[in-house]
Formats: C-alpha cells, sequence, structure tokens
C-alpha cells in the first residue's frame, strides 16, 4: 500500500531516537540528521521526565499532607472537637414558618426514636417478637435477622407517648430512645410548593424550608402567602381540572402594589410531610419552575408599548383581514373578525395579526426594551430556589418580533408573567415578586406611564365586556384581564396539534387594582357543555370569576356601584382619589373653567 | 491495515497480553474490590443495588482497558484529533438536545443510553492535547504562537461545562490541560503568568457573579463549614465526625453507625470514602491511599519509560485526572476541599466515570506495552 512505502522512503530522518535507546539498528549515512533529531526531541524528552518528576514529587506532598489530616481527623486532633459537640443534629431549632397573618406553615416538633444496638441484645428473636407485639407495622423477621448481626438499628424514627410506654414496659436490653427534632407542616398539602419540604439529614431542600434557616434566631420566618385565599385558589383550579380533565393547573395571586404573593398553586400536589410518597412531577413547582408559552397574554405587553411609545392610542386601527405574511411566516387569527380593528379590538379579540402589527412599528429593539423592563429576559429574584430564566429565541429578526408579540417564541415562567402583568395594570410600576411579608420592593421600576396604564385597564376591561373573557365577570368587583390560549410545545421542539395551555390573567378592582391573578390549565380537554372548546374563555376564565367572588371578601375588596367604577375607569385614579380629585375640579372650574376636558372613554364598549 | 505496522514490530495477541502491566491491574482491582465492600456495607449488608453491579462493571471495564490496550499507541494517536473533536461537538449539542437533571443539563441519550460529554470530554482532551505536543518542535513549545491552540483546545470544553454548569468537572479538567502543558514544557515564566491570570479570573467569576449562589456557597462553606452547620456544613462535620469515629482501627465491616443511620447523603458515591474510614479506621483508610498512591506512581514510571511523547502526555493526563479525583474526593470528606461532587475513582457508585478512568487506563497500558515502538513525529504519515 501507499503508507508503507510512504514511510519505507524516509524513516530515518524522522525517526525519534533519544540518547538512551540507541541500540537499534540505525542507518550511519544518516548520521547528521540524526544527531539533529536526537537533540530536539532529546531535549523534550528530557525536560519533560524533569517535569513528570516534579509532578511525583507534588504527588507524593500532597498525600503526605492528606495523610496527616486523616491522622488528625481519626485521632482528634486540630483542637476542632468542640466542633463536633457543637453540632449535634438539629440544634438549634429551625425557625417557624407562619402565613401573613401568623397561621402555621412549618414548625419544628419534638419527637422520641427507637433505636435498638443489637450487640447489646440478649435474644434477638424474643426482643423482635415483642417489638413487633407493639408496633404492628414492623417487620419482626427482619428486625430479628439484623439483630443477630449485632447491628445498630433505627426501628422507628418517630414514637408517640403510648407507644414509647408499651417498649420501655418490655425491659429489653439494648433499646433506645432518641430524643429527635421532626419537621412538621400542619396545613398539608395546602401551599406545599411554597413551603418547600426537608429531608432528614439534609434540612430543608426546597421551597421557603430550604432558605428559613437565614430566620434562625430572628422569630417566625412570616411568609407572604394568604392560606384562605390559598385554600380558595386550589379548590377552584382542582374543580376546573377535574371538570375538564387538564393534566396539570397553577395558578397565583399577587399584591400589584407590594409584589408580595399572597397565594401560589401548583397541582397536582403532595404533602410535605412525607413528600417521598409522590412522584417527582407532583413535586415540581410549575408556577415558578417550568417555562411555557403563555400565549396571547402577550398581546397586553406589546399594546402597553405601542401606547407607551406614542405609536397609536385606543382607537388606532390595524388591517386584521385575511391573513398576515411576515418573511416567510403566515400569520393568521383563532378568532378570525376579519375586518379592520382598533387597538383596543385588538386585544378583545385578541387577534394575532393585530398583534404582529402593532409589534413590528414598535421594532425588535423597542420590544427588546420593553420586554426586559418587565423582568422577562432574567430569572426572577424570588426566595424560592425553584426558578428559571426565560427561554428567549436564538435570533430575534421580524418573525420573532411578530410572534412574541402574541406569547409565541418566548417561554417564561407563570409568575414571569404575572409580574409583568401587575406592571401594565398598577399604573405602570415593575416589581420583582417576593414569598416574604413586609419586605416590600421599595421604588419598583417605572416601566408604563399611569396614563398609559389607565388606557390598558380600559382595554383590558372590554376584554371581558365586549371581547373573549365573558365569563370572567364577577359582578361589583369589575375585573380585566386577558385570556391566552397557546399551543403546547412538544417535547420534539414543535407544537403538539391538539394539545394547549388555557390561562387567564386578570386584576381586580379593575378600575384601581389591587391583587393580580393568573389562572392556568394545562391541556383542558373540551367538554359537551362548552360546545367543544376548552379554550380560556371556557375554563380558566370562569374558574378565575369563582375565584375572584370567593376570596376578594377576604383580600378586603368591596363591590362598587358602576357609577363610581367608570369614573375611575375613565380618569385612572382610584375612587377616593377621585372624588377628591372632582372637589378640586368644581373649585377650579368656578374660578377659570376651561382646564377640564372630561374624561372620555374612545373606542367601543364602555364598561 | 497491517501495513501500518513496520516489520518486525507485530506482536500476537498472546505476546502482548503477557506485555500487559500486571502489577498495575492488581492494583486497580483491589481499589474496585474496596469498592464492592464498601457498597455492600452501605447497602447495610445487600449485593443490591450496588454491590454486585459495581462489580461486573468493572469487570466489564476492565475488559475494556484490554481492549484499548491492545490496539497500538500510534492508532490511537491518528485517532486523537478526531476523538477530542468528536467529545466537543457533543458537548456543544448538549444545552440543545441535552436531558435536563437536577437543574443542569448534561446528559444526551444516544441510542437508548444516556451519556455524558462531559466525561467522554476528559479522555478527548487528554489524547488532544497530547497529540498536539507531540508534533511540536522544542523551541516551539514556549512560543507564545504556539500556545494558543492548547489554550482554546482548553478553554472550549471547560467553559461549555462551566455554563452546564458543572463546577467541579471544569476546574478539574482545566487542572488536567495545565498539568499536560507544563509536562510538555512550558517555560516556568508563561506559566507563573497562566496561574496569575486564572486566580485574576477567579476572582472575577466570583466579583462579577458569574457563579451560580450554590457555587459560591459551597466555596465559602469550605473556607468555613461552620459558617453553616446544619446546612452545607452539615455534611462535612458529619463526614469528619464518621471519619473520626472509624479510630485508629475502625468499627469493624458493617459496623459503621453514622453510616448505616444515614447521616450522610451520597453515601454510595461522594462520601463513600468516609464510610470506607469509619469502617476500618486509619489504618484501613492509610492503607486504601498508598494503594491508590502505587497506581499514581506506576503510572509516572511508565510516563517515564515510555519512548514516545504522545505516549508519555498520554499517561501524564490520565494520571493526573486519576489523582485529582482521588484528591478532590478525599480531600473534600477531610475537609482540605470544597464539596464538589467529585467520585473516589473505582470505589464510588457510578458506570460512568468508572469508563472514564478504565479507558483512560487502557491508553496507559497500550503506551506500556508498545513503550518500545519508534515513532514519526508527525502523526499525519500515518494516515
Amino acid at each position: 500500500m501507499f503508507q508503507r512505502k510512504h514511510k519505507r522512503a524516509k524513516p530515518q530522518a524522522y525517526v525519534i531516537a533519544e540518547a538512551d535507546a540507541d541500540e537499534e539498528a540505525r542507518g550511519a549515512d544518516a548520521g547528521a540528521l540524526k544527531v539533529r533529531a536526537l537533540g530536539a526531541r532529546g531535549r523534550i524528552a528530557e525536560r519533560a521526565r524533569m517535569r513528570v518528576m516534579m509532578c511525583a514529587s507534588v504527588f507524593v506532598f500532597v498525600f503526605a499532607a492528606l495523610g496527616v489530616r486523616l491522622a488528625f481527623v481519626s485521632f482528634g486532633g486540630l483542637g476542632s472537637s468542640q466542633t463536633y459537640a457543637a453540632a449535634p443534629r438539629a440544634a438549634a431549632p429551625r425557625a417557624e414558618i407562619v402565613d401573613r397573618n401568623g397561621a402555621l406553615l412549618a414548625a419544628d416538633l419534638p419527637v422520641i426514636a427507637l433505636e435498638v444496638a443489637g450487640r447489646d441484645v440478649w435474644d434477638p428473636e424474643e426482643a423482635a417478637r415483642k417489638l413487633a407485639g407493639v408496633l404492628p407495622d414492623i417487620d419482626a423477621a427482619e428486625l430479628q435477622a439484623k439483630l443477630e448481626d449485632g447491628r445498630y438499628v433505627e426501628v422507628r424514627a418517630d414514637l408517640t407517648p403510648a407507644e414509647r410506654q408499651a417498649v420501655f414496659d418490655l425491659g429489653l436490653p439494648g433499646v433506645r430512645f432518641a430524643a429527635r427534632v421532626k419537621r412538621f407542616f400542619p396545613q398539608g398539602d395546602l401551599a406545599a410548593h411554597t413551603v418547600g419540604h426537608d429531608e432528614p439529614g439534609k434540612g430543608g431542600v426546597m421551597g421557603l424550608e430550604k432558605v428559613v434557616n437565614r430566620f434562625r434566631g430572628k422569630g417566625p420566618m412570616q411568609a407572604s402567602l394568604d392560606i384562605r385565599v390559598q385554600q380558595i385558589l386550589e379548590e377552584e383550579l382542582a374543580d376546573t381540572m377535574e371538570a375538564f380533565e387538564a393534566e396539570a393547573a397553577w395558578g397565583a395571586v399577587m399584591d400589584v402594589k407590594t409584589g408580595e404573593v399572597v397565594a401560589l398553586a401548583s397541582l397536582p400536589d403532595f404533602d410535605p410531610n412525607a413528600p417521598g410518597a409522590y412522584p417527582a412531577d407532583s413535586r415540581r413547582n410549575r408556577a415558578t419552575y417550568d417555562r411555557y408559552e403563555l400565549g396571547s397574554a402577550f398581546k397586553s405587553f406589546t399594546a402597553a408599548a405601542v401606547i407607551e411609545d406614542g405609536l397609536g392610542d385606543e382607537t388606532t386601527t390595524y388591517d386584521a383581514r385575511g391573513s398576515f405574511k411576515v418573511a416567510d411566516r403566515r400569520i393568521t387569527d383563532f378568532h378570525g373578525e376579519n375586518r379592520i380593528l382598533t387597538l383596543s379590538e385588538v386585544v378583545q379579540h385578541s387577534s394575532n395579526i393585530g398583534a404582529a402589527r402593532m409589534a413590528l412599528d414598535l421594532g425588535a429593539k423597542e420590544q427588546q426594551r420593553f420586554l426586559e423592563a418587565l423582568g422577562l429576559f432574567a430569572p426572577l429574584p424570588i426566595e424560592l430556589a425553584e426558578n428559571r430564566a426565560p427561554e428567549l429565541p436564538y435570533q430575534w429578526g421580524p418573525v420573532e418580533t411578530a410572534t412574541i408579540s402574541y406569547g409565541h417564541g418566548i417561554a417564561v415562567t407563570p409568575l414571569h408573567l404575572l409580574a409583568a402583568y401587575c406592571a401594565v395594570v398598577n399604573g405602570g410600576v415593575y416589581r420583582a415578586p417576593t414569598f416574604l411579608a413586609g419586605t416590600k420592593d421599595e421604588e419598583g421600576r417605572q416601566v408604563f406611564s399611569p396614563e398609559t396604564s389607565a388606557a390598558m385597564r380600559r382595554i383590558l376591561r372590554r376584554v371581558v365586556t365586549d371581547g373573549t373573557a365573558s365569563y370572567a365577570e364577577a359582578p361589583g368587583y369589575y375585573p380585566i384581564g386577558k385570556t391566552a390560549t397557546a399551543d403546547k410545545q412538544s417535547a420534539s421542539g414543535g407544537y403538539q396539534d391538539n394539545a394547549r395551555i388555557a390561562s387567564f390573567v386578570g386584576a381586580v378592582p379593575g378600575y384601581a387594582p389591587r391583587y393580580a391573578i393568573l389562572i392556568s390549565f394545562d391541556n383542558p380537554q373540551p367538554q359537551e357543555g362548552t360546545y367543544g372548546y376548552a379554550t380560556a374563555g371556557w375554563n380558566a376564565a370562569p374558574a378565575f370569576s369563582r375565584f375572584v367572588e370567593r376570596a376578594a371578601p377576604l383580600l378586603g375588596l368591596s363591590t362598587v356601584n358602576e357609577a363610581t367604577a367608570l369614573a375611575s375607569f375613565v380618569s385612572g385614579e382610584p375612587p377616593a382619589l377621585q372624588r377628591q380629585a372632582k372637589l378640586s375640579r368644581k373649585a377650579g372650574s368656578e374660578a377659570g373653567r376651561g382646564k377640564i376636558s372630561g374624561g372620555n372613554i374612545s373606542g367601543g364598549g364602555a364598561p | 491495515m497491517s501495513s501500518i505496522i513496520l516489520p518486525g514490530r507485530r506482536r500476537g495477541v498472546r505476546d502482548k497480553l503477557s506485555r500487559l502491566h500486571w502489577p498495575l491491574i492488581i492494583l486497580l482491582t483491589m481499589i474496585a474490590g474496596a469498592g464492592v465492600v464498601t457498597l455492600y456495607s452501605v447497602a447495610e449488608g445487600n449485593w443490591e443495588p450496588w454491590a454486585l453491579k459495581h462489580g461486573m462493571r468493572y469487570v466489564a471495564a476492565l475488559g475494556l482497558m484490554v481492549g484499548i490496550a491492545m490496539v497500538p499507541i500510534r492508532y490511537w494517536m491518528a485517532l486523537a484529533y478526531p476523538i477530542y473533536f468528536a467529545a466537543l461537538i457533543a458537548l456543544a449539542l448538549t444545552p440543545f438536545i441535552g436531558e435536563v437533571n437536577m437543574g443542569a443539563r448534561r446528559w444526551i441519550e444516544f441510542g437508548g443510553l444516556q451519556f455524558q460529554p462531559s466525561e467522554a470530554m476528559k479522555i478527548g482532551l487528554v489524547l488532544g492535547l497530547a497529540r498536539y505536543y507531540h508534533g511540536l518542535r522544542a523551541e516551539q513549545v514556549s512560543h507564545i504562537l504556539y500556545l494558543i491552540p492548547p489554550v482554546l483546545m482548553v478553554g472550549a470544553p471547560v467553559g461549555l461545562i462551566f455554563i452546564q454548569p458543572d463546577l467541579g468537572t471544569a476546574l478539574l479538567l482545566g487542572a488536567t490541560g495545565a498539568i499536560i502543558i507544563f509536562v510538555a514544557g512550558l517555560s516556568w515564566r508563561i506559566g507563573l503568568a497562566g496561574v496569575l491570570g486564572g486566580v485574576a479570573a477567579a476572582y472575577g467569576a466570583y466579583r462579577f457573579d458569574i457563579l451560580k449562589e450554590y457555587q459560591v456557597n459551597r466555596i465559602l462553606t469550605f473556607l468555613d463549614p461552620e459558617r453553616d452547620p446544619l446546612g452545607q456544613g452539615y455534611h462535612l462535620l458529619q463526614s469528619k465526625i464518621a471519619l473520626g469515629s472509624g479510630g485508629l482501627d475502625g468499627k469493624g465491616f458493617m459496623e459503621g453507625t453514622q453510616s448505616q443511620l444515614k447521616f450522610l447523603p451520597e453515601m454510595q458515591t461522594d462520601f463513600i470514602f468516609t464510610i470506607f474510614g469509619e469502617e476500618f479506621g486509619f489504618v484501613g483508610a492509610i492503607g486504601l491511599l498508598l494503594v491508590y498512591l502505587a497506581i499514581i506512581f506506576t503510572g509516572l514510571s511508565i510516563a517515564m519509560s515510555t519512548k514516545l511523547h504522545f505516549a508519555r502526555l498520554t499517561t501524564i493526563g490520565v494520571v493526573a485526572t486519576f489523582t485529582l479525583y482521588v484528591l478532590i474526593n478525599t480531600g473534600m470528606v477531610m475537609g482540605l476541599a470544597p464539596v464538589v461532587g467529585v467520585p473516589l475513582p473505582l470505589v464510588s457508585y457510578g458506570g460512568t466515570v468508572m469508563l472514564t478512568i478504565m479507558a483512560g487506563f487502557g491508553f496507559v497500558m497500550s503506551a506500556h506495552v508498545h513503550r518500545d515502538q519508534d515513532m514519526y513525529r508527525s502523526g499525519d504519515s500515518l494516515g
């Protein structure tokens, strides 16, 4: 073959010969070349050998250090034995976790563990039989085998006082009662994902439990949760989830003025007292850890950005006829109004074409600036370890600008969406969510002007009165909000044909929001009562309405009459302030007149 | 294929088997045996779920090692770059097709088997760097221009693994690369500048929040375990208590109370040395360390005796990886290194690491078996 020839042709010049391996026959005629090769290669080899020796010395030195350290650890040197004594299991009690009203969510509970030292047991058979007699749940044969091996066995981690007495009365040798501390979660599966759970020997491994040690010695850790509201949220989620045969559901309630999370649920859930009994899937906090393309809720952000930049107002029109081609992508509408829509109607009827046209007016740069200001580009700085960075497109061209305008091509956690939504409706200030009560984010970040926010409240109110979310109405609270039905991403990267995530994100009271609420269902199925629809308007919106009607009194909200609400929607001021404003206006108009151009809800469908 | 082998250099498989470094095989088997014994004890005297599988995996990995050793080291040299780049591509693809496991994307599925590109990279980097330096002349080794490719070769995988995120493996890989470059003969001045630069980079990473909070916490807790005796520091303290409770001659096989009562996490992997130390005492633990040291010295002596520069550097790389594993793991459980989740080679339960280590020793063994073979400086001529 060629290679053989090739090699035979010029062996000597390239041979790596070394000073100490020279016996093998070499052509004397290639002597000069050999010397040169020998010189270069020899130098490299010599230096490498020296370096290997250096490595060897370092390794020996480090191993010697390890040996010394091992001796110290083994024979209690280093004077650190106090350290060992100072750190018994759970020496310092862990802080309790309470909700915003002081209801207990997690606390240390002293328990007695039962241990048996096999070496001290006289008769393993008798000991095992008698213990099984008073503690029927243990396996006598297994215990006996272990005791016969002389092993040290932990029979039970927690005994009741009665059980302890019964075991004590057996009078068996080798039996020991060890005082332990167990973490107890009195609310069971309520708010389980936020509270989290612990693992023996590891401490808190999830949720607030994981960070509770920061509060050691500082009194209870007060979570921002309200378990009464939490209970209602979980019930409503569970009811609708069952009725629509959804795979999962999640929801959250946030105080729009402080960023405090008042309730947050993820179903299916688990009992933190026995986390191992539930599949890992149930323990995952979908509301803060999973990323979803949450769909049309993003149209609110697009519309608010367009208004804020002065590119349009509630009455600006967009051509939503037929379909709209962006680069190689054809954008169509699901609800298909097929006419020219005002900006308000684009949101009301959830027109993808309209939203895409708005976003292209805005441009990718401005769109990114607003989404980043709304906290949608970075992980949320929440106390829970279960949080994720949003998934952004690899490139951000016109197609991405268009699809992201209606919430496709960007995946965020549900809590990301809710926090951003707060900024749209609360007067334009973004505050990062928090799970601790009273750690108010001082200033927040002004993303939209109060006027833009007021316009968005009017538009989002029309979504309920004259749009896709009529079932979200809760009389007297004038809820505002937006439906979102997004095709679910399949594992392989595309979209699943007939799987969707249906969400409603809203706020109450609509004229001066205090709480923002998100409710989502993973893959709800069409039911007979909904005429074969499984979109958000049919499941998430009614669940939202029921939740508001039940929870509003607990959240300190009361109903107001239509005139008050309308005036507030129009002026953008909360009712009390508005009354004052009216009085001052009256005084002003008597003096000079003409300054006030009375508020005017433009566009269709007054609230 | 046989045309590649020079006349008179061909050896039969039987001849090659007799040239295997049998003492090294015995030492490796002793270590794996210690692993089986300890895993048996951790499972409270059961072959399931770890001990039996560990033993079987070792036998399979030993077969792989001998298989690799039978192939002349020159063939591996020809394959060095392809192996390196294949591992690099797999690593680069992991963020897109990887499985998320415990918050980090490290695994990819390959024909139903899960595999960790970062492990393959440990071999790939050693071979790639050794191949690169094999082709350099003495005056080129310390030339700054010729330093650019190896720095990129180390930097690319280290960066990719760092963002997975897997701090421990990234550091391990970086250190292995540094050792190979050092042994290849880099001048002291450049080496020192590199170390200073690395320290500056580490400080920068800390200052500008490039490290994840848990990674910073682990390092801070290592510096002061009492900082958080019930959280991160808890494992370390428990580990030291358990080791210390073994005393001189240990509590005896399957008698370790600390470990048997499950005070420690990941007993079958990261903290297995603690279990071993508790049950076999200071004597046992020192014995185990000495066996490790013997393996390392065997490796270094093979590196000294081989004629082929590529073989020497490969051997050094494998031995360095192995040594770093041992040092970081045992240092970790004794409180001398941060808790970074590095297993104890051949003792900790886990197939991927065992495979990596044994494959690595396959190359060492191949270097030993074919130690007398002459070699062309440039691997290109091997086609």
